[in-house]
C-alpha cells in the first residue's frame, strides 16, 4: 500500500466530482428543476381569461374532490394488482422454465417471450387494436370459427383493462424474464447437483431452491412495475377512439394530465396531478424496497 | 411453454401476415394466414411514397435520436459511475442516494413541466427537446457504478497512480476498456428506451420531419381511426404494413445483441 | 421597384383627395384595394416556403394549383392528424410559441377557441374587398367580426340522411320523413333481419350536435368578451337526447364507436342501413363501403315537426397562424384554396366532397349536376343544396367546444349506453360545462 500526500489524495478525490459533474448537471437541470417546477406551477392558477395567480393547495383539493381523478387512480391501482402479479408470475414461470435445462429449444422460447420488448408501445396497439376489434378483429374471428359469440374486448372499464394488461404483459414480461433468467444464471450449481443427487426432480428444485434465491431479482422487476404501471399512457391513449367512453379521458390519471393539459388549457391542473402522481409512485417503490430490504437481507437500492 | 409462446409471437406473425392484404382482405381473411392476392410490395411502396416519403424521415430520426442520445447518456453514466465507484468525494454518497431515488420519478410527471420550461426557452420542436432529456439515466449509472466496483481492481489505479499518471489518463487508458461492456449494455437500454419512447416527442415536436417513427405512426393510425371529413378508409393497409416494417430495426439489434442484454440486466439482479 | 413607385402615387392621389364627398371616398377605397394587393403581390413574387396543416383528403390538389399559379411559392402540406389531434398540437404550439405552420384548416366550431388564444391572424388587409360578400351571412359571421377576418371558409356541413335505397323498397320503406317514423322503422329493420339496423347509434358528439341543432338547441352566446350564456340543458336537447337513449335501450340500435376499421367494415358489410350525417359523409361512405356501390341514396333528415329544418356538422375554414412570418403570402394561399373557382370547384368533388360556401359554386351548373355512380345516379349536390337553405340560423360556438364535446361524452354518451336517465344526463353535462367556464375564468349566465 502506497501512500499519498494528504493534499494530493484530496485532490484526488476531488477529481470524482469532475467525474460525475456532466451528469449531475444534466440531472439537476433536467430532473430536479423540472420537478420542482411541476410543483411550483401546481400551486398556481391561471385561466382563459385573467392571469395567473397564487391559489397555495386548491388545486390538490380540487383533486382530491374531483371524481374523474378519483376514478382513474382507483382504476390505475386495479390494474396495478391485475397486471403485475400475473406479468410477474409468467415471468418466473418462464425463466425457471427455460433454466431447467428440461426444454427443448430453450433459446427459441427465450426470443419469442422477449421480442415484444423490442415493438414500440404504439405499435403494439396498433397491432393488438386490429386484434380486438369487436366484428372483424382477429380474436373475435376465432371466436367465430368456433360458433362462440363475440366479445366486446372494450366493454366495460373493468374488461378494458383485462384488455390493456394483455397488451402490456405481452410488452414487458419478456424483459422481466430475462432479469430473472439472468439472475438464475447467476447462482450456484452446487446446491441443485446435490439435490438431484437426493432424487428431487426439476420442479421441486425450481420451487424449493431456485425460487428463494430469486427474491431479491423479483422485488426488483416488481419495483420497475410499480414505476411502470402507474403511468399507464400510452395504450389508453391510442387505442381511445376504439371505445370513446370506456377507454376515456380520465383513463388514468397521465391520461387525465394530458387531456386536462392540452385540451383543458388548464396547465396548472395538470402539473398538479402529474407531481401528485409522481408522489404516489415515489410512496410505493420506496415502500416495496423496504420490504424487499427486511426480506432478502439486501437489495440494491 | 408451447401455449405461452404461442401468446408472444401470434401477433407479431399476424401482422406481418396483414401487412400483404388489401384493406378488405385484412377483415375478410383468416388472420394468421394470407388472402388469395398478394399486396406486400404495393402496400411497402405505399408506406415509403405516403405523405411525400415522410416515413424515412421518421426513421432516420428515430434512429439520429437513439444513436445520440444513447452514446451521449452512456457516456455520462460512465464516468458518473466510474466517479462514484472510485472516488469517495464530500457529498458523494448523498448524490448518489438522490441519483437513486430519481429512478423513481415517473418521466411522465417531467414532461409536462419540461415542456413548459423548454417553450420559454425556445427548444420546443426542436431536436434537443427531445435528445436532452434522454441524456439523464439514473439507472444507467447505478450500472455503471456497480460496474465499475466489480470490473475494476483498485490495485492497478494505484499502480497507475504512482507511476504518476494522472486521474483522466488512467480512466482513459485503463478503466474506460474494462468498463466496455458496461458501457455497451448502457448504450443498448438507452437505445431501446428513446426508440420506444412515446410521450415526450408528442408533446415537445409539432413538426413532422423531426418526429420519430413512434409518433408518427400514432399520427397515421389516426388518419384512419380518426373522424371526420378527412379519413381514408384503404389507407389501413398502410399504416399495419408501416407497423410491421418498424419493427425490423429493434428486432435485428436485439437478436444479433443478446449476449450483452443479459450481462448487462443481471448487474442488477445479482448481488453485487 | 417601379410597382413601389407605382404605390407611391396613387397614395399621393389618395392624399390629395382625402377630405372629398363620398364619390371621392369610393376611390379612396379602390385605392387602398390597390395597396393591399400590392403587398400580396410582392409576397408572391418572392420565394417563400409556406407551412400548411390540413387533413382533408385532395387538399393536394389544391396546392398543387396553388403552386403551378405562384410557382415562387412553395407550401408544404402535412396531415398532422384531423380534428382534435391537430387543434392540440396548434394548442401547444401556441403555448410554445413554435412549431406552428403558417396556414391549418380549423373547423368553424373551433375558430372561438382559437380567436381567444389570439392564435387566428386577421387577413382583412390581404383578402378581396368584396370577400365577405362571396359566403352567405350565416357563414360570414363565423368568421370575422367588425375588426377583420379571421378564417377562409372552406366547406359547411349541412345535414341530410344516407340511406340503403335498396334495402328499404325491399321492405316496403320509404327514407323516413319524421323522427318517429325513423323510430318505428328502426324496430321493423331489425326484427325482419337481426344483423341490419336502420343505423348505428350517434357515438360521435360532432354528430350529435348537428341533431340538437337541427332541433332548435342554440347552447351558447357571448354575452361580452368575459360572459357567456350556456344553455345545454333546454327541452330541444333532451328531447333529442331521450329518442336516442330509447332506441338503444330497445335494441335497435347498435352502439359502436365511429371512425374505426370495424365500423367501416359495418357500412360494407351492410349492418347500417342508413346515417344522418353531413354532406361530407357521401365521401366517407363512398370509401368505407365500396362493396355497397350504387345502393345509396341521400334524402332530408327525418324531422320533428312538419317544417323541413336541418343542422349543421362540422365543416371548415383554413386560417392563418398569427405566428405567420409570411403573413401575404399565407393569407393568398387560404384565400386561394378556397376561392379560386377552380380549386372552390374541385373540393367538391371526389375524393374530398366539401360541400361549398361559395355562392358562385353553390349557384353552378356543374357542381349541381355532380351525379357519382356510387349513389345510383342521384344529383346529390342538388338534394344538400336543398337541406342546405334548412340549415338552422344564429347558432354560436363556445369558445372551448372540444371541451363541451369531451364532456358530452362522459356525461351523456355514457348514460345513454348504461341505459340511464338522460334528461339528468344533459343536466349533468350542462353543470359541468358551467363549471369548466367559470374555472376558466368566465362570467356564466344560463339563460
Amino acid at each position: 500500500m502506497v501512500s499519498m500526500s494528504a493534499s494530493s489524495l484530496k485532490s484526488t478525490k476531488r477529481t470524482g466530482l469532475f467525474f460525475v459533474l456532466p451528469f449531475f448537471l444534466i440531472f439537476v437541470l433536467l430532473l430536479i428543476v423540472p420537478l420542482v417546477y411541476s410543483g411550483f406551477i401546481s400551486l398556481y392558477k391561471k385561466g382563459l381569461i385573467g392571469g395567473n395567480r397564487y391559489v397555495g393547495f386548491e388545486n390538490y383539493i380540487t383533486m382530491i374532490h374531483d371524481p374523474q381523478w378519483v376514478s382513474s387512480v382507483g382504476r390505475v391501482f386495479l390494474y396495478f394488482f391485475l397486471q403485475v402479479p400475473i406479468m410477474l408470475i409468467i415471468a418466473v414461470f418462464a425463466a425457471l422454465a427455460i433454466d431447467s435445462g428440461k426444454l427443448r429449444f430453450p433459446k427459441f422460447f427465450r426470443i419469442a417471450i422477449f421480442i415484444p420488448y423490442a415493438v414500440p408501445a404504439i405499435i403494439g396497439c396498433i397491432i393488438w387494436g386490429y386484434i380486438y376489434g369487436k366484428n372483424y378483429g382477429f380474436l373475435n374471428q376465432l371466436l367465430g370459427y368456433l360458433h362462440i359469440h363475440h366479445v366486446d374486448w372494450w366493454g366495460n372499464s373493468t374488461q378494458a383493462l383485462g384488455s390493456i394488461s394483455a397488451i402490456v404483459t405481452w410488452e414487458f414480461a419478456g424483459y422481466n424474464m430475462i432479469i430473472l433468467y439472468a439472475a438464475l444464471k447467476g447462482l450456484s450449481t452446487e446446491l441443485y447437483e446435490a439435490a438431484a443427487v437426493d432424487g428431487a426432480g426439476a420442479l421441486k428444485i425450481a420451487l424449493r431452491i431456485k425460487l428463494p434465491q430469486l427474491y431479491p431479482a423479483i422485488f426488483l422487476t416488481l419495483i420497475f412495475s410499480i414505476i411502470g404501471s402507474f403511468q399507464l399512457f400510452t395504450e389508453p391513449q391510442t387505442l381511445n377512439l376504439q371505445a370513446p367512453t370506456v377507454l376515456n379521458n380520465y383513463f388514468s390519471p397521465n391520461v387525465y394530465a394530458y387531456s386536462v393539459a392540452f385540451q383543458g388549457q388548464q396547465l396548472n391542473y395538470a402539473a398538479t396531478i402529474s407531481f401528485s402522481l409522481g408522489l404516489i409512485i415515489a410512496f410505493f417503490a420506496i415502500i416495496a424496497t423496504l420490504v424487499s430490504r427486511r426480506r432478502g437481507g439486501d437489495s440494491l437500492l | 411453454m408451447i401455449v405461452l409462446s404461442t401468446y408472444f409471437i401470434v401477433p407479431l406473425f399476424w401482422v406481418i401476415a396483414a401487412s400483404t392484404k388489401t384493406t378488405n382482405d385484412i377483415f375478410s381473411t383468416f388472420g394468421l394466414w394470407f388472402a388469395k392476392s398478394w399486396h406486400l410490395w404495393s402496400n411497402l411502396k405505399a408506406v415509403f411514397t405516403s405523405d411525400n416519403g415522410i416515413y424515412k424521415l421518421w426513421l432516420m430520426n428515430s434512429l439520429i435520436y437513439s444513436i445520440s442520445g444513447a452514446v451521449g447518456a452512456a457516456l455520462l453514466c460512465t464516468l458518473a459511475g466510474y466517479g462514484f465507484a472510485k472516488y469517495q468525494f464530500a457529498g458523494s454518497k448523498a448524490i448518489f442516494r438522490t441519483v437513486l431515488g430519481a429512478v423513481m420519478i415517473p418521466s411522465a410527471a417531467l414532461s409536462i413541466p419540461t415542456f413548459i420550461i423548454f417553450s420559454k426557452l425556445g427548444l420546443v420542436n426542436t431536436r434537443w427537446a427531445v435528445i436532452l432529456p434522454s441524456l439523464v439515466s439514473p439507472l444507467g449509472v447505478y450500472l455503471m457504478k456497480v460496474y465499475s466496483d466489480t470490473s475494476i481492481p483498485n490495485n492497478m489505479i494505484e499502480a497507475a497512480r504512482i507511476d504518476g499518471a494522472t486521474e483522466f489518463k488512467i480512466f482513459r487508458t485503463i478503466s474506460l476498456r474494462m468498463l466496455m461492456p458496461g458501457f455497451i449494455t448502457v448504450l443498448l437500454l438507452s437505445i431501446v428506451g428513446i426508440w420506444n419512447n412515446f410521450f415526450l416527442p408528442l408533446i415537445m415536436l409539432s413538426s413532422t420531419n423531426l418526429q420519430p417513427l413512434t409518433v408518427g405512426l400514432s399520427i397515421w393510425y389516426g388518419r384512419i381511426a380518426g373522424g371526420g371529413s378527412g379519413r381514408d378508409a384503404n389507407f389501413q393497409a398502410v399504416v399495419i404494413t408501416s407497423a410491421a416494417v418498424s419493427l425490423i430495426p429493434l428486432i435485428i439489434a436485439f437478436l444479433f445483441l443478446q449476449r450483452y442484454w443479459e450481462n448487462g440486466l443481471s448487474l442488477g439482479a445479482v448481488k453485487e | 421597384m417601379s410597382s413601389m413607385k407605382k404605390r407611391g402615387v396613387v397614395l399621393a392621389v389618395v392624399s390629395t383627395l382625402a377630405a372629398s364627398t363620398a364619390i371621392l371616398g369610393l376611390s379612396t377605397q379602390q385605392a387602398q384595394a390597390a395597396a393591399q394587393n400590392a403587398a400580396v403581390t410582392k409576397a408572391l413574387n418572392t420565394p417563400t416556403t409556406l407551412t400548411f396543416w390540413s387533413w382533408l383528403p385532395g387538399q393536394q390538389n389544391e396546392v398543387n394549383l396553388f403552386q403551378a399559379t405562384y410557382p415562387k411559392i412553395k407550401v408544404k402540406l402535412v396531415n398532422v392528424g384531423s380534428g382534435g389531434t391537430e387543434y392540440n398540437k396548434i394548442k401547444a404550439g401556441l403555448a410554445a410559441k413554435s412549431g406552428l405552420p403558417d396556414v391549418a384548416q380549423v373547423e368553424f366550431q373551433y375558430l372561438p377557441t382559437f380567436k381567444v388564444l389570439n392564435g387566428l391572424a386577421n387577413i382583412k388587409p390581404y383578402v378581396a374587398s368584396d370577400f365577405l360578400t362571396k359566403f352567405p351571412q350565416w357563414i360570414s359571421d363565423q368568421v370575422s367580426d367588425a375588426k377583420g377576418i379571421y378564417a377562409v371558409p372552406q366547406d359547411s356541413g349541412p345535414m341530410g340522411l344516407l340511406y340503403r335505397s335498396d334495402v328499404f323498397t325491399k321492405l316496403g320503406l320509404a327514407a323516413p320523413k319524421t323522427w318517429a317514423e325513423f323510430a318505428t322503422d328502426a324496430a321493423k329493420i331489425h326484427s325482419a333481419d337481426a344483423s341490419q339496423y336502420i343505423s348505428n347509434m350517434v357515438m360521435d358528439s360532432g354528430n350529435m350536435n348537428g341533431l340538437y341543432w337541427q332541433a332548435g338547441a342554440r347552447p351558447f352566446h357571448m354575452n361580452s368578451a368575459t360572459s357567456i350564456n350556456i344553455k345545454l340543458n333546454d327541452s330541444a336537447t333532451k328531447q333529442v337526447t331521450k329518442f336516442w337513449g330509447d332506441l338503444v335501450a330497445a335494441g335497435n340500435l347498435p352502439v359502436d364507436p365511429y371512425w374505426t376499421s370495424d365500423w367501416n367494415a359495418a357500412f360494407n358489410k351492410g349492418k347500417y342501413l342508413s346515417w344522418p350525417s353531413a354532406s361530407w359523409g357521401l365521401g366517407t361512405v363512398t370509401s368505407a363501403a365500396a362493396d355497397t356501390s350504387g345502393n345509396w341514396r341521400a334524402a332530408p333528415l327525418p324531422t320533428w315537426s312538419s317544417t323541413p329544418v336541418s343542422g349543421s356538422w362540422g365543416g371548415s375554414t383554413v386560417a392563418v397562424m398569427s405566428t405567420t412570418k409570411n403573413l401575404a403570402a399565407a393569407a393568398a394561399l387560404a384565400e386561394f384554396v378556397n376561392t379560386n373557382p377552380t380549386a372552390a370547384f374541385a373540393l367538391t368533388q371526389a375524393p374530398t366532397f366539401d360541400f361549398p360556401v361559395m355562392k358562385s359554386v353553390l349557384g353552378s351548373d356543374g357542381f349541381l349536376a355532380t351525379a357519382p355512380a356510387f349513389y345510383g345516379g342521384q344529383k346529390v349536390y342538388q338534394a344538400y343544396s336543398a337541406y342546405n337553405n334548412t340549415v338552422g340560423k344564429n347558432y354560436e360556438w363556445s369558445p372551448f367546444q372540444d371541451q363541451v364535446y369531451t364532456l358530452w361524452t362522459n356525461d351523456v354518451l355514457d348514460a345513454i349506453l348504461k341505459k340511464g336517465d338522460t334528461a339528468a344526463a344533459v343536466d349533468k353535462w350542462q353543470a359541468d360545462t358551467v363549471k369548466y367556464a367559470k374555472d376558466q375564468g368566465y362570467t356564466v349566465t344560463t339563460k
